[in-house]
């Protein structure tokens, strides 16, 4: 059973998003990581992009496959994780940590209550 | 086969660091023997098999009438009228029809053998700490011997498809796990599919179902050097006349500038024209990039070191053209 952080909401894309005022931080959860295995570049938006919730906001590639990554909330992206440029392993090593994607400012207050506690994506991820 | 192990990239390094073993034992195992073999396996596969010693193996391609290809495999000869045939386990049963129509007496081994792959720089090691008496790391590339493997005969080759330096074992089903087992324990890392194409893609080695197809011949595909003209193979007076006015396409190599991962069916463009496809493309871990095979015709390869971009999804690849490897060796 992957880890999975309560302070934080979860897609059914299988991505994870943390509030912090109107700031909104992304990444793709320890069960997607582990799906995509060995992942060798991230495609992100710089900031300033305009992004939509559930319209991509970038892509993952891995050894097996490329996969879009799906925005939890619309927003403005406010800085990608450069880290991820020289170590795109870091999202499978610490996919809640140091493997965050973005950072979002969100259009709109309380924009992840519609997203699933951690309770209810486990529930979900447990059925496949 | 799994797709992975402990993860793709960390499998593939070992492969090209240390050592790995690969459970390839899905591929296929047709007995050819008789008086009737050789003749019929002259006919069916493009090497020449009768110049081929016992105790030695090669790689050929079975071909149909028209040059396209049925599979690409490794024959060994195991006595004077006596082979072994390892096709792509897909093909398997399309090259024992070929061998069957040009007269050969097939016997499907496949339950019989298991075949263990054990290769990279430290893979001699592994094989001696495993089987310390046997003779197989002093054997010629492409040759092989009998192995006692737990009591029960078996035979050890010095081929592979990864570019590294190791072994093919071939073992009796029921001795399969323990040499597993054994091979673990002298140090070798289990390796699954995904590495297994990462790792034969940077030596630029052809895939059955990707650079290689039914409507493809070899020398479009550059294995031309696999064909013994001399021997009078299925497919060779189609490929004569090929040969003649030269193939209509010819496979390249493409490794990326731009940080990205090329895939199969992917556009290749050059000065922004369209000039063929991609066949096989992956990251590859030894050289940190993404790498692709493509075609194009004949006429518009380009020339090694030429700029063309592979159109990704959205996104267009920057890369240069060569002749592969993709990796020094």
């Amino acid at each position: 059973m992957p880890e999975l952080p309560s302070d934080r909401r979860y897609t059914d894309q299988h991505e994870w998003a943390r509030e912090d005022e109107r700031r909104v931080t992304v990444g793709i959860t320890d069960f997607a990581q582990d799906q995509l295995g060995d992942i060798v570049f991230v495609g992100l938006p710089t900031a300033g992009t305009e992004v939509h919730a559930g319209q991509p906001l970038g892509e993952v590639e891995s050894t097996k496959s490329v996969s879009d990554i799906y925005s939890p909330v619309t927003g403005t992206v406010v800085e990608s994780n450069a880290d991820l440029d020289a170590n795109p392993e870091l999202v499978n090593s610490d996919p809640y940590g140091r493997g965050w994607l973005v950072i979002l400012e969100a259009a709109e207050e309380g924009a992840l209550e519609g997203l699933m506690s951690a309770e209810d994506y486990g529930r979900a991820i447990e059925e496949k | 086969m799994p797709l992975q192990y402990s993860g793709v990239i960390a499998e593939h390094n070992a492969v090209r660091t240390s050592a790995g073993i690969f459970d390839v034992s899905h591929l296929g195992k047709l007995r050819v023997g008789g008086d009737t073999a050789a003749r019929a396996l002259q006919r069916t596969l493009t090497t020449d098999v009768e110049r081929l010693d016992p105790g030695r193996a090669a790689y050929a391609l079975a071909l149909h009438d028209d040059g396209g290809c049925i599979d690409d495999l490794f024959c060994y000869r195991m006595g004077p009228d006596d082979w072994i045939v390892v096709p792509n386990a897909a093909n398997n049963h399309a090259v024992s029809e070929s061998l069957e129509a040009c007269g050969a007496d097939v016997v499907d081994e496949w339950d019989r053998w298991a075949i263990i792959a054990i290769q990279g720089p430290d893979s001699f090691d592994v094989f001696r700490r495993s089987w310390p008496s046997s003779e197989a790391p002093g054997l010629a590339l492409h040759s092989w011997c009998s192995l006692d493997v737990d009591g029960h005969t078996g035979f050890v080759a010095r081929t592979g498809y990864t570019g590294e330096r190791g072994f093919e074992l071939y073992a009796p089903a029921e001795a399969a796990g323990g040499a597993w087992a054994c091979l673990m324990d002298c140090g070798a890392t289990p390796v699954g599919l995904g590495a297994r194409d990462t790792l034969r893609l940077e030596m630029g080695y052809p895939l059955y179902g990707h650079e290689l197809a039914r409507t493809v011949n070899p020398l479009e595909a550059n294995l031309g050097w696999a064909l013994a003209w001399a021997t009078p193979f299925r497919g060779k007076e189609a490929l004569t006349a090929v040969k003649e006015r030269g193939p209509a396409r010819r496979l390249f190599g493409i490794a990326c500038r731009t940080r990205g991962v090329p895939r199969q069916g992917h556009a290749v463009l050059a000065d922004g024209e369209p000039l063929g496809e991609v066949t096989s493309g992956n990251f590859s871990p030894t050289s940190g990039r993404g790498i692709a095979l493509a075609y194009a015709p004949s006429d518009r390869v380009p020339s090694p070191g030429r700029a063309v971009e592979v159109v990704a999804r959205s996104r267009r690849l920057e890369g240069d053209t060569l002749n592969p490897p993709f990796i020094e060796r």
